[in-house]
């Protein structure tokens, strides 16, 4: 078990908290917290709803050319990430996107790419099994790595080797021939084609009877006549996934660098709970390692970090322009972190990859744009940089408020999250 | 500014920020060296029987009977070997035996995942031990944080250094900082204020960049395309890579990559289309140094993380082989076949065995074309074909 948190709740306490759980927040949402507590705003996060943005105005639904749903989908899920009502929620989203990661290189479908983000928003705090199971069978998964096409005789092993060596055990916990094994109790799970579009647009999941490989398999040390649902299972439930996927949990939420100690500790709690993420993750955002100096200064921000949290900080109401919201999603894609599109299947690595000349260029230019509308001082050092700093508030005290809100934002410690 | 006084500049900003490296202080002294060296990645393990074709071998039209290329579409190379029909662009480069294949590559222990794998080419490390790449330590070793750059979004683990933050450069036409006026004197002061960590190394990186870009400004007006650039991303990068050669502002070592080899399922059209890519782009780029006067200072490798294996799967498709493919091209190359082909029959777990170490390839191209010695990069001494 990670060791709690004990120290006072205080503004920069708070202001840490809500920049890691939902990409920053004004100052009037960092007093509310410190006035209702750690342990109630954890809890209050953690109580997340299923409602949305309103008004959200990207629906791929309205593509009127093929290729425009997917875009749409990106676009609604930038939308709900600055202006809707559960940035937590879509924070885990993201999450659970880097981890069990699909991408518009080859789901090319709206409604696919819309139901695979709400599959990962309706288990992103349930139990991982469930989250890993459901993720599995999902049109998106299917297509994204070809298990769409996986039958007996000859399988196709992508979807297989990428369940045991990024989205549970890791490298290092299973052999070649595990892979090839998983891939052939893997066979018959495609899709149910409809319509005229790509093949995974309006799909379902179907078990294809004929096309599965009754045989028996040996996988992780287990000899029996497993289906698809065994395997996924099997692999979840693994000590090493709990390790693996823990540290994931802690590099997203604490440190570039996670230390063993902590990893162990979170993979504990893991095992005890079974795998339920409600009760992995409140350990990590109520503990002392969340709240360290080693947490607040080894996390580089990521791109939608950096965006969302800045546009959520500056408190920018939703725009009646869809041009906006289309810069904003090339500005991502300049920073490397476009959404439902990441470079490959093990999704942004982050840390140190997010700078370079190219990036840092671009996050320049985005900050000039947005601190022109940062017309009030009050707050704006806690707020930005989510403590004090008396040596930099120090120097910029006598500039107007939007000029000091720009060197702020392009400030080597604005770059941290 | 002049080189010299810049890198002065860069080594006093670098030691003012972390008590920093000694070795840029020798930096001046051998910058930049007169050849370059362009690598291309193509991520995501390109099928190397299906790029270089071992036509006349039955064992590769039976194991494949959906997505080989056909014998009459091949372009032959040798009587048993030829490549695949959309690399046509680069049949001009082969008759001017400027065109160099390299089979059979790969290392021990063969990887099969793409990131274990590719971060092993990225490092030349196969015990997955260094965290730097190799590009990186041929930067540490010359003592120069420019003398490579990645133009790209994001920089592969190849040009990553322990100590030095090595260029990356998206458009160099956009590869400027515009401060809002009045603000230069207070973004100075509050860049310059002491910082530890990875506050520390973002300002570091910020302070090079303010350097290189206003370095590659200055001399990016020289260049002129002197060829028609096809219409795609991979070639506007080429492009790039000219301007930046053209400018004096390449440095030894130019990075980019083209990925989508990861060919599953109905592998023929997207492998074609990239390969066309990728030949088509690289025609170009070639064409555009000779009319610039300035191919015979540039060497073209390029590599990936893994081949395929032999037998297609039901998808018509391949899933992650072993031993696979490399190519390189320019003046000082010796154009022909190298390595030895695939033996078909006897397969490592249906993979291609890999009979060439990369590490002996990077160690020619290091001595042979950069000049640098190989086992101050790679650890030791390797020896590879004698394509250069």
């Amino acid at each position: 078990m990670l060791k709690p948190y004990q120290g006072a709740f205080d503004q920069e306490k708070a202001a840490h908290l809500l920049r890691r759980a939902c990409w920053g927040a004004p100052l009037s949402e960092v007093k509310e917290a410190t006035q209702k507590g750690l342990a109630q705003t954890v809890e209050d996060l953690l109580d997340f709803r299923m409602n949305m943005a309103q008004n959200n105005p990207f629906d791929y639904r309205d593509a009127i050319k093929p290729g425009r749903g997917f875009q749409l989908t990106q676009l609604n899920w930038l939308f709900e990430m600055i202006h809707g009502p559960q940035p937590f929620r879509e924070n885990l989203a993201l999450m659970w996107h880097n981890h069990f990661v699909v991408g518009t290189d080859k789901v090319k479908s709206g409604s696919a790419l819309m139901g695979y983000l709400d599959t990962l928003r309706k288990h992103a705090l349930g139990n991982f099994t469930d989250l890993a199971l459901a993720i599995s069978k999902h049109p998106s998964m299917l297509r994204y790595l070809d298990n769409d096409q996986n039958v007996k005789g000859k399988p196709n092993e992508n979807f297989s080797r990428e369940l045991l060596e990024l989205f549970t055990v890791g490298i290092g916990h299973y052999t070649e021939k595990d892979i090839q094994e998983g891939a052939r109790a893997l066979t018959g799970w495609t899709l149910k084609r409809v319509g005229k579009g790509t093949p995974e647009d309006g799909a379902e999941f179907v078990f294809a009877k004929n096309k599965h490989d009754t045989g028996s398999k040996t996988y992780l040390g287990k000899t029996g006549n497993f289906s698809g649902e065994d395997i996924v299972q099997m692999a979840a439930g693994q000590p090493a996934t709990a390790l693996f996927v823990s540290r994931k949990i802690l590099r997203h939420f604490v440190s570039d660098s996670p230390t063993d100690a902590d990893v162990k500790a979170l993979a504990e709690t893991w095992q005890n709970s079974k795998g339920d993420l409600r009760t992995v993750i409140r350990e990590v955002l109520l503990s002392e390692a969340f709240f360290s100096q080693h947490a607040q200064e080894t996390r580089i921000k990521s791109p939608i970090e950096f965006i969302v949290g800045t546009l959520r900080t500056a408190q920018i109401k939703p725009l009646d322009n869809d041009k906006y919201y289309e810069g904003l999603l090339k500005t991502l894609a300049r920073l490397g972190q476009l959404p439902l599109a990441p470079p490959d299947v093990s999704g942004w690595s982050g840390g140190r990859n997010w700078i370079s000349d190219a990036t840092l260029l671009t996050r320049m230019k985005f900050a000039a744009q947005v601190s022109k509308n940062i017309k009030n001082k009050k707050g704006l050092h806690l707020s930005l940089l989510g403590k004090e700093n008396a040596s930099i508030e120090n120097l910029l005290k006598d500039l107007p408020a939007e000029k000091q809100a720009y060197l702020l934002m392009v400030s080597p410690e604005y770059q941290l999250a | 500014m002049h080189r010299r006084d810049f890198l002065k500049m860069t080594s006093m900003a670098l030691a003012i920020t972390s008590g920093m490296p000694q070795f840029l202080a020798r930096a001046a002294a051998q910058a930049r060296g007169e050849k370059t060296l362009v690598v291309i990645q193509l991520s995501g393990g390109n099928d190397g029987l299906n790029t270089l074709i071992p036509y006349g071998n039955d064992a590769y039209y039976a194991a494949r009977p959906n997505i080989a290329i056909p014998r009459k579409d091949v372009l032959p190379v040798t009587d048993v070997l030829g490549m695949n029909p959309n690399l046509k662009a680069f049949l001009p480069i082969l008759e001017d035996n400027e065109f160099a294949w390299i089979e059979s590559v790969g290392y021990p222990n063969p990887n099969r995942s793409h990131f274990a794998s590719m971060a092993i080419w990225h490092t030349a490390d196969p015990t997955g031990a260094n965290r730097e790449g190799w590009i990186g330590r041929i930067a540490e070793t010359i003592g120069d944080p420019f003398c490579a750059t990645y133009v790209g979004d994001i920089a592969p683990l190849a040009l990553r250094s322990d100590t030095l933050t090595l260029p990356v450069v998206d458009d160099p036409d956009t590869y400027q900082v515009n401060l809002p006026a009045g603000l230069e004197n207070p973004y100075q002061s509050m860049l310059n204020l002491k910082r530890t960590g990875e506050a520390a190394f973002i300002q570091q990186s910020t302070l090079n960049l303010l350097k290189h870009t206003q370095e590659t400004q200055q001399n990016l007006k020289k260049y002129r395309p002197g060829a028609q650039y096809p219409a795609t991303k991979f070639a506007e990068q080429l492009k790039d890579l000219a301007k930046l050669i053209a400018s004096g502002q390449a440095g030894r070592i130019l990075y980019t990559s083209l990925g989508g080899f990861d060919t599953h399922a109905a592998q023929r059209a997207e492998q074609d289309d990239l390969l066309k890519t990728l030949s088509e782009g690289l025609a170009a780029f070639r064409a555009d140094l000779m009319s610039q006067g300035l191919y015979d200072q540039v060497m073209v490798l390029a590599f990936s993380e893994f081949g395929r294996r032999v037998h297609e799967n039901d998808s018509a498709g391949t899933d992650h082989g072993k031993g696979g493919v490399m190519f390189t091209f320019g003046k000082g190359v010796k154009g022909g076949i190298h390595g030895s082909s695939p033996d078909l029959e006897n397969l490592d777990d249906g993979d291609v065995r890999y009979q060439v170490d990369f590490r002996g390839v990077y160690a020619r191209t290091l001595k042979n074309w950069l000049g640098l010695d190989p086992r101050v990069v790679l650890g030791k001494d390797f020896d590879g074909p004698a394509f250069i």
